[in-house]
């Protein structure tokens, strides 16, 4: 009975080890809109996203400078997220072009991706 | 003890084998093209194999999504998602595998058959019918397998021969 309870232990033990490592990211998003007109907020839709696509998630412009800004902190194992900011909940930007892609390294990371709405050139700040 | 446990393995392995040769074939198409496409592709995105895909995923590992969204079937699942999710995607991993060649067909077989009832019922069962079809799919081969073993085109047809002769 013993031997069995220890041998169970041990196959458990052996399951819990053999689940894919995960890391924690933290990534802030800042979008420039200086120079956009008629905006009245802005939203992240990506494949990393509760609702993925289907919903946007809202940036912020606290101190009214026309950067709006969100951050998200998750523990995952994903090598890559793609994603595109959306004006007024509606308004997709980069229309004819690819989503936005962030490439992940396997470890922990804290990022911050800069770009200008509408505009495919970022800058990805490692810290 | 053993004398039983070797009956029982004989039982297991030896496949029913159909009156012509060209029966037994007709029916593993769909057991060697089911087993391919589990292995290849449904598996090993979860489970590290070889071949897998998945980035970062060691070998026998499974993906890190997978025992959360095991978690959430609740009741047995939730309180060790770990387990049955390593278990799951090993079935469909190592079990679409020896479904292929024919190895171990009914064991293979009843690890896709409970993992594909799993996903029947507890993952695909809101998401409509055309969300279900592949996991119904392989149910289906995977029930008529579990009664009719190997046939004659797998390797426990070669063992049921060594062990019954």
């Amino acid at each position: 009975m013993r031997k069995k309870i220890t041998l169970s232990l041990l196959f458990l033990s052996l399951l819990a080890s053999c689940v894919q490592e995960e890391h924690i990211k933290n990534v802030t998003f800042k979008v420039d809109t200086n120079g956009l007109e008629n905006i009245e907020s802005l939203g992240i839709r990506g494949s990393f996203l509760p609702n993925q696509w289907r919903e946007s998630f809202p940036l912020t412009d606290d101190d009214n400078d026309g950067i709006y800004e969100v951050n998200f902190q998750e523990t995952t194992a994903v090598n890559s997220i793609t994603f595109k900011f959306v004006k007024n909940g509606f308004d997709y930007e980069l229309k004819n072009s690819e989503n936005r892609q962030i490439n992940f390294e396997y470890k922990p990371e804290t990022l911050i991706y800069q770009t200008k709405f509408n505009d495919t050139l970022a800058t990805i700040t490692k810290k | 003890m053993k004398a039983r446990f070797i009956t029982l393995s004989k039982f297991i392995i030896t496949p029913i084998i159909q009156k012509n040769w060209f029966a037994d074939l007709f029916f593993s198409i769909p057991r060697v093209i089911c087993g391919l496409l589990l292995t290849l592709s449904f598996g090993s995105d979860k489970f590290g194999l070889p071949w897998s895909n998945t980035p970062n995923l060691g070998l026998f590992e499974v993906v890190a999504w997978f025992p959360k969204d095991v978690a959430e079937y609740g009741g047995i699942f939730a309180i060790a998602p770990v387990f049955f999710a390593w278990m799951g995607a090993f079935s469909e991993a190592v079990g679409g595998l020896m479904l292929a060649l024919g190895f171990k067909t009914r064991v293979a077989s009843f690890l896709i058959m409970c993992t594909m009832l799993v996903a029947i019922f507890l993952q695909k069962w809101n998401q409509g019918m055309w969300s279900m079809l592949p996991a119904m799919g392989f149910l289906w081969v995977s029930i008529y397998h579990l009664y009719l073993g190997s046939g004659r085109f797998g390797i426990d047809f070669l063992i049921a021969k060594k062990l019954n002769y």
